[in-house]
Order: C-alpha cells, then sequence, then structure tokens
C-alpha cells in the first residue's frame, strides 16, 4: 500500500517537523530523509530525539509538518495502522510487568502484533528470544530479571514480527560491554533490509553499526551523514601536544600522557590528528552551543 | 552533508524485506482474532488473581457458613431447619457479593495495569488497536463468570443433598452471573479511568458499606432511604429471604435482571468510549442501557401489586386451594407441593403414633400444613421500601390475614377439610439433630387428636396488676391450652407421642423442668410439651407426665392391650391417672405442690410474666 503523502521515496521522510510542549520547543521544522539501513541518532538530552522517535512510531503527533513513513501517512488512520504493522519500537523509559513471565509477555505482544497463529507465535517467541540471549529466562517472571536483562526483554519485543521498521531509544543503556557487543551483532544479523533508527548517547555503537548519523540538536538537525563524514567535520581541528593548549574548545590528557585538543585553530606546529566520528559529534554540539542554541 | 534542517538523502536504499507470519484481512477478521487471543490470555491471567481466588474462595465460604449458622444476616431459615430454594437460590447469589467486590479489584488492577507499569507509549505502538485491547479486558470477564457458574453450581448440588426444598430459580442464580459481570465490566471501566491499585479496593469499600447499610439496616446515619434501594441491585435484604414461594426477592426478577444488564452495558460503554474511533453505536448502546436501567429502575421501584399481595394471602388462608394432598399409611397428608420430601418424615412421627392406637380406633386423619406468622410476616405485614416502595399493603388483606393467624391456634374449625381437632404441621421442620423435635411436636399433636384432646387453645382478654406496683399491671389476649390435670388421656397421649420413633423417645426424656400453672384458682405443677405448627401443645401435669414415662418402660403391646379393652373410655374426661395406673399396675406417681407464679415488684422493677388462669380439658 502507497502512501498518500506524495513524498520522496525515501524510508523515512520528514518535513518541516515541529512539535512543541507548552513553551519548550521539542521539535523546530526538522527536515530529514532516511534510507534502509541503520540510522544513528545522536543528541544530547533534550535535543528532541526522542520526540522525533514517537512521532515516527506513531505514539504522538505533530503540530505541523508532513511525514511519510514506508510510504504511509501516519495521520491517516488506515496508513496509521500499517506503519504499526511493520513497526518495532523500544521506547526509551519502558515499563515492564513485573508478575508476567518473559514467554508470557513476548507473546502476548506478539498477539497484538497480530501474529494469530500459534505455532507461528510460539517460534517467533523462541527466535527473538535467543536473539537477545534470554531463552534460559523464558519462564521467569520479569520481577526477577536485572536491569539489562529487561533492557533486551525490551528489546526482544521490538523484534517480534521482523519488523521493517525498527526504532530504538536508548537500546543500550544499562547493558554491559559483552551486551552491547552482542546488540551490535544483532542489528548485522537483522533478517532482510530494515530501517533502523537508533537514538544513542554512545557514539562509538553509531560509528560500529550505523550507516548513516543524524545529529540532533536542540530540536533542529544539525547533522545528516555517514558517520565518516561526522568524524569529517572534525577534520584540521583534532590535534595532540604535550602541554595543554588554552586556546581549544576541549581537550584531556590521553592515555599515552599528552593532550588531545578540539578547537577552531591548532596552534602552529601542533599535531594534527585523524578526527574520530566522537570529535565530529563534539564539534558539532560545541558549534551549536557557541550559536546559543545548544541543549 | 546536511545541516539546521536540509533535507539530505542517506545511502544504502534497498527495498525491504517483510516475512512476518501475520494475520491478514480473512474471516474471522484479525481484529476479531486477535480480541479472540487477547482476551483468552486476559482471562487466564485474570483468574489467577489472588484476590479474585480470595473474593470467589469466601463467597463459597459465606454460602456454607450460611447453612451452618441461620443466626448470619442472610441466613433464611431457623436452628436445625431444612433450607428452602426459593430463598437459598438468593441467598447465594447474595453470596456471590464477595466474590464480586474480588473481581472488581482484580479486573481493575488489570485493565490499568499498562498504564501502571508505564507501558502506555508501547502498547499503543502496536498493530492492535486500544479499543480491541480494552476488548479483550472486558471479554476476560467471562473466566470470573464461568468461575462463579461453577461455583454457584456446586453449591446447587451441596444444598440439594442437605435436603432444600423446593427448586432452585435458574433466572434468580442468573442475577448472580450478572452481578459477577457487572463487577468485571466496572472494575475494567474503572482501570480505564484510574490506574492506581488501590482505586478497585476503594471502590469495593464504598459498595461493600452501602451494603452493608442496605442490608444490615444499622441505625446509622448515613443510611439510605429504601425508595432508592433498587439503584444498587446487588443488594438482597436478608429479613426477606424467609417468606413464602414467590416473593422472595424484592423486585421483579425479569427487571432486576434488565437492570443488570442495562448497568453493563453502561459499564462496557463507558470503558470502550475513549478508544473508541466511531461511537454512534456505543452512544446508541449507551442510550439503550441507560434506558433500560431507568425503566428498570422504575419497575423495580413499584410497590408489590395488591393483586401479587392478595394472591399470597390466599396462599396462606385457603391452604386447599394450593396444596396437594396424598395418603401415605393411611394418613392424608396435605402440603404445600414444595414440601413433598418432607411427608415421608412427618409420616414416620404420625404413623408412629397410630401404630399405637387400638386398631378399631382408628379413624380418618388429615395432616395439613399451615404457614405460621414467622413465614408471612416480613412481606405482608410489615411495609418496606424494597417490597412496596413505602406503601403499606391493604388493609383488608393484613387484618384477613392476620386474624387467619391468630385464629390457626384458637379456631379447630378454621381451615376446612382439616381433622378434628386439627393436626397442623408447618414450614418450621427441622433436620438433623433438631429432628426429634420436629418429630416429637407432630408426634404430640397427633396423640392429642387421638386421645381427643385439643391442639387448639382458648382465647382470653385479660388484665392484671402487681400486687404493691401501685398500680402497674397490663393485659392483652391470650390462646391458652387447656390442663388435662388428673386425666388419663394426658399420659396415654405423652405415651404415644413419645413412643412413636426413638428420636421422639428421647426428645420426651429431654423435657423441660415443671412450671406452675393456674387451673382456675388453683396452681398446678405442670410441664408444657410442643406441639407442631400453630397447635398449642399439650400442658400435662407432672405427675401425668411421670406416668406416660412410666408406661414407656412397660412393654408397648401390655399397654396397648390393657388400653384396648376400654379404649373409649380411657380417653375420655372422666377417666383419671389414678385410674390408669392401677389398670397398668403402676404406682402412682406423686404430683409436686405448685407455687403461685405471679409478677412481683422489688425495688423499683418488676420480674416475671403474667400468665392468665387456664380451665381444665374438657
Amino acid at each position: 500500500m502507497a502512501g498518500s503523502s506524495g513524498l520522496a521515496v525515501a524510508a523515512i521522510s520528514v518535513e518541516q517537523l515541529s512539535r512543541r510542549y507548552g513553551r519548550t520547543v521539542a521539535l523546530d521544522s526538522v527536515s530529514v530523509q532516511l534510507d534502509r539501513g541503520v540510522v544513528g541518532l545522536l543528541g544530547p538530552n533534550g535535543a528532541g530525539k526522542t520526540t522525533l522517535l514517537s512521532i515516527l512510531a506513531t505514539v504522538a503527533s505533530p503540530d505541523s509538518g508532513r511525514l511519510s513513513v514506508l510510504g504511509f501517512d501516519p495521520a491517516d488512520p488506515a496508513q496509521r495502522l500499517e506503519i504499526r504493522r511493520r513497526l518495532g519500537f523500544l521506547p526509551q523509559d519502558l515499563g515492564y510487568h513485573r508478575h508476567f513471565t518473559v514467554a508470557a509477555f513476548l507473546d502476548y505482544v506478539a498477539i497484538l502484533k497480530e501474529i494469530t497463529d500459534s505455532r507461528a507465535r510460539r517460534a517467533e517467541v523462541a527466535r527473538v528470544l535467543a536473539a537477545v540471549d534470554l531463552t534460559a529466562k523464558a519462564r521467569a517472571r520479569i520481577r526477577t530479571l536485572s536491569g539489562g536483562m529487561r533492557r533486551r526483554l525490551g528489546l526482544a519485543q521490538a523484534l517480534l514480527g521482523q519488523p521493517e521498521l525498527l526504532i530504538l531509544d536508548e537500546p543500550v543503556s544499562g547493558l554491559d560491554p559483552e551486551q552491547r557487543l552482542r546488540f551490535r551483532e544483532l542489528l548485522s544479523e537483522l533478517p532482510g533490509d530494515p530501517v533502523v533508527l537508533l537514538a544513542t548517547h554512545q557514539v562509538e555503537d553509531v560509528t560500529a553499526v550505523c550507516s548513516a548519523v543524524v545529529v540532533l540538536l536542540a530540536g533542529r538537525v544539525r547533522f545528516c551523514g555517514s558517520p565518516a563524514e561526522l568524524a569529517g567535520q572534525a577534520a584540521g581541528r583534532v590535534w595532540l601536544a604535550a602541554e595543554r593548549h588554552g586556546g581549544a574548545e576541549l581537550s584531556w590528557r590521553a592515555g599515552d600522557g599528552r593532550w588531545r585538543h578540539i578547537g577552531t585553530t591548532p596552534p602552529a606546529g601542533a599535531e594534527i590528528v585523524a578526527p574520530t566520528a566522537e570529535d565530529g559529534y563534539l564539534v558539532l554540539s560545541g558549534a551549536a552551543g557557541r550559536d546559543g542554541s545548544g541543549a | 552533508m546536511s545541516r539546521d534542517g536540509a533535507a539530505v538523502q542517506l545511502p544504502h536504499a534497498a527495498a525491504g524485506t517483510t516475512p512476518v507470519s501475520r494475520s491478514r484481512t480473512t474471516w474471522p477478521g484479525t481484529s476479531t482474532r486477535v480480541l479472540a487471543l487477547a482476551g483468552r490470555r486476559e482471562t487466564s491471567w485474570l483468574v489467577r488473581n489472588p484476590i479474585l481466588i480470595a473474593g470467589l474462595a469466601v463467597s463459597a465460604w459465606l454460602i456454607w457458613l450460611n447453612n451452618r449458622i441461620p443466626d448470619l444476616p442472610l441466613a433464611y431459615y431457623g436452628i436445625g431447619q431444612p433450607g428452602f430454594w426459593w430463598a437459598a437460590d438468593v441467598s447465594i447469589v447474595a453470596c456471590l457479593l464477595a466474590g464480586a467486590g474480588g473481581v472488581l479489584i482484580a479486573s481493575q488492577l488489570a485493565a490499568s495495569r499498562v498504564r501502571r507499569d508505564g507501558m502506555e507509549q508501547l502498547y499503543a505502538s502496536y498493530p492492535t488497536s486500544a479499543a480491541v485491547q480494552r476488548g479483550a479486558q472486558l471479554l476476560s470477564v467471562t473466566g470470573p463468570v464461568l468461575l462463579a457458574a461453577a461455583l454457584t453450581a456446586g453449591a446447587v448440588a451441596w444444598l440439594d443433598t442437605q435436603g432444600t426444598l423446593g427448586s432452585p430459580r435458574p433466572w434468580v442464580l442468573a442475577a448472580g452471573l450478572l452481578l459477577i459481570c457487572l463487577a468485571g465490566s466496572v472494575g475494567v471501566t474503572l482501570g480505564s479511568w484510574r490506574q492506581h491499585p488501590l482505586a478497585g479496593i476503594l471502590a469495593v469499600l464504598v459498595l461493600g458499606l452501602i451494603e452493608v447499610d442496605l442490608v444490615l439496616s444499622f441505625s446509622n446515619p448515613v443510611h439510605l432511604p429504601d425508595g432508592i434501594a433498587w439503584l444498587f441491585p446487588w443488594s438482597a435484604p436478608g429479613w426477606l429471604l424467609n417468606s413464602l414461594p414467590g416473593l422472595t426477592v424484592p423486585y421483579p426478577p425479569p427487571a432486576h435482571l434488565a437492570e443488570l444488564s442495562g448497568l453493563i452495558v453502561l459499564a462496557v460503554v463507558a470503558s470502550l468510549w475513549p478508544v473508541l474511533a466511531r461511537r454512534r453505536v456505543a452512544a446508541l448502546l449507551a442510550v439503550a442501557g441507560f434506558g433500560v436501567t431507568c425503566w428498570s429502575g422504575w419497575l423495580e421501584a413499584q410497590p408489590v401489586s395488591a393483586n401479587v399481595v392478595a394472591a399470597m394471602a390466599r396462599e396462606v388462608t385457603q391452604p386447599a386451594e394450593y396444596q396437594r394432598c396424598q395418603v401415605t399409611g393411611g394418613v392424608r397428608y396435605c402440603y404445600y407441593p414444595a414440601f413433598r420430601p418432607l411427608v415421608g418424615q412427618w409420616a414416620a412421627a404420625v404413623g408412629g403414633v397410630l401404630a399405637r392406637l387400638p386398631r378399631a380406633s382408628r379413624q380418618a386423619l388429615t395432616v395439613r400444613q399451615v404457614w405460621d406468622l414467622a413465614f408471612l410476616a416480613p412481606p405482608l405485614l410489615s411495609p418496606t421500601g424494597l417490597t412496596s416502595n413505602g406503601s403499606p399493603p391493604p388493609t383488608r388483606v393484613v387484618t384477613g390475614t392476620g386474624n387467619f393467624q391468630q385464629s390457626l391456634s384458637s379456631d379447630p374449625g378454621l381451615v376446612s377439610g382439616s381433622s378434628a381437632p386439627p393436626v397442623y404441621t408447618d414450614a418450621s421442620w427441622s433436620t438433623g439433630e433438631y429432628l426429634g423435635a420436629a418429630e416429637f411436636g407432630l408426634a404430640v399433636s397427633t396423640a392429642e387428636w387421638a386421645t381427643g384432646l385439643p391442639t387448639t387453645g382458648h382465647r382470653v382478654t385479660y388484665s392484671y396488676t402487681i400486687p404493691g406496683g401501685d398500680g402497674a399491671g397490663g393485659g392483652g389476649i391470650a390462646v391458652l391450652a387447656c390442663v388435662p390435670a388428673g386425666q388419663a388421656r394426658q399420659s396415654i397421649a405423652l405415651w404415644l407421642a413419645a413412643g412413636a420413633t426413638p428420636a421422639t423417645r428421647s426428645a420426651f426424656a429431654h423435657l423441660r423442668s415443671p412450671v406452675s400453672t393456674q387451673v382456675g384458682k388453683h396452681w398446678i405443677a405442670t410441664i408444657a410439651v410442643s406441639g407442631s405448627g400453630p397447635s398449642v401443645g399439650l400442658v400435662a401435669t407432672v405427675q401425668g407426665a411421670a406416668l406416660a414415662a412410666e408406661m414407656l418402660r412397660m412393654p408397648a403391646r401390655t399397654v396397648q392391650a390393657r388400653l384396648s379393652a376400654r379404649w373409649q373410655y380411657w380417653i375420655s374426661p372422666q377417666a383419671t391417672t389414678a385410674e390408669l395406673a392401677a389398670a397398668l399396675g403402676l404406682r402412682l406417681p406423686a404430683q409436686p405442690p405448685a407455687r403461685p407464679d405471679l409478677p412481683y415488684v422489688r425495688g423499683n422493677a418488676s420480674y416475671g410474666n403474667y400468665t392468665p388462669p387456664t380451665r381444665v380439658c374438657r
């Protein structure tokens, strides 16, 4: 079913999207087009990431702007339903039915995702449990799970039904390093070619798995490109020195004892080094701060 | 690269595949199948809720308790009496109130689970609409309804084995299941508004207080007017339950079921309203539910019709028109149809007496069932808000029924087609350890009939003053039994009654202590023995009772043989206890002296009761 928005053929197309909460501007004329693949959404707290993801997940409405998700217009109830049929969503602050067992919760969610064939539902629950490494906990009550396990359970419910669009808000928070690596592996092994929107504070996760990055600052899209392009934002602005340089915007002592600086004008003779995506993000957020619009 | 809102096309565009084995638009529709599946899951969780299970367990316990401790507010019979289905079914429904409370709390907790657990956004992202999710929770109420149905069926089976008389009425029991359904629907509605875990408990407390206020009618300041009691259709006032068959519920049954159904519809619409996309049908349903509730409430608020009251009164005053008769052991038993199972027990006591009579002296006997005042008073004689909305029954009916009740114990010819003297039994038959007393009462009345002693008393109007009481005293009307002082037939009657069955022999052995009875101007030590139904019983002298006890120690055939020869003489007022003792070769027991038993004054208080003098039986 084709959407009626008439927007571009991108998997997700956002035009002039705005959303306010009282006097607070959460999204300010956001426009972006995203195609299939894993897209990282970076931004400080309060940048509008969760609001944008909630709107894309059809659980919140924008005040203005146009939106097309997988070719469907969320404003239309019938098309919104089609989006939800293709959606896997992990909210940032997810509660749990503590007295449910893991399997019972997933089975119920699978029903709500319209997997009505019992055999298919059982297989799907088993699949997502294995994917998040919770098979051994299938019969455990959710209240007995650790915080990391609960987050993985949240991820499991999002994966049910092999969604075409996966929206994950802070999916790795609370996960230990090993589980974070498992998460990266999981994203890499997703069947089909889904659109994955991943909101996170972990720039290294974005660099590791994302084909594209969107940086959201103060409700506006400040960057949209590949991780390499994000790193390129800091090209020529990162240097190493034995002493701390007062003109740098950010400085920290690296593991080898030398100071790593980020700034607009490296001093003469400074050892310019290749920037990382994190450097690029810091440059962007620093620039936004200087513009007076940083979060 | 793009900055500040400039749209950018990202790389890696590719056509996606979606291997999701989801349901699609086949019949039954996806929503229907999801509703059924989710409803089943919700049901399985709901019925395992400990609060719900506890509520239904309390219901079961109350049903059991109600049949063990009849002094409870919901009890509908006296100690040791068999239950009546026309009251027991209402009682079962009343006991389900506890279960309904548990269902309300559990369903409120289930319906508010998503909000309480902070999962609203997540559930909103699923393709299943909020209306279907709420519908599944409403559907889950079928679980507790089925549990309540099983509990009701179990209670019916158990009470049936306890000898409960009559038949359970399906439409009354159905009200209990609708009550559970209503509680669940209200719980879901409440849960959709309030997610606090105490909301359901508070609701049950409020409703419970209203129920207690309605049923127990404590004299508290928040007592609800009886006229609005129909607004609380779960109420089943205990004081109505021991009435006649046909009017044991304070409302027309169809109207009551309609009211519960209307309220269920309103609760369902209220719970679905916020999540419905199209509300026209829901609005129509709400209007219909509201209309049905108002209409049925209006019907329930109407006083019991004069025709119904008159029919009930006629059922009491003209028993022959409503009773069936059957001959068992040569005796004709006339009873209200529901009491047929008791005929065998009546026949045991009556047959035991008749078996000791000389064959030649046996006459046709009719044992007739009549209603005593206790079974009649609440619905007919005491106007209440629930039965009559405050309007008293027609005066003619009240007067006529009251006169009939008073005359039962004093007018031997009141009920046509009865024996002379009449042998009555009533609805107050007993079971278990109390069966002996019931059998003995009927055996005494039968023995009185057999020996020509009256089973009815004589009515006297009296007044008295207490000596030294500064004019204190009183007066009234009393129905008094005569005393067959010195007459042989008192001992023969007691011998006949006590020897009827092993239980009557035991009951005779446990007769109460003597009392002083004023006969004419003399005081005599007597023993009062209850008869059956409204009969006044037998007031025998201590000597006569003692002689009967001596007779019981002799072989029954010996006594029977010696009495047979001059039976008509022995049952005449002229035959004396002394002659009887001599004829049987027994020593005549002594008659102890009796002290006057009159009210007296001590200090500022008066003590004792006054009983006017009676007369010797003729």
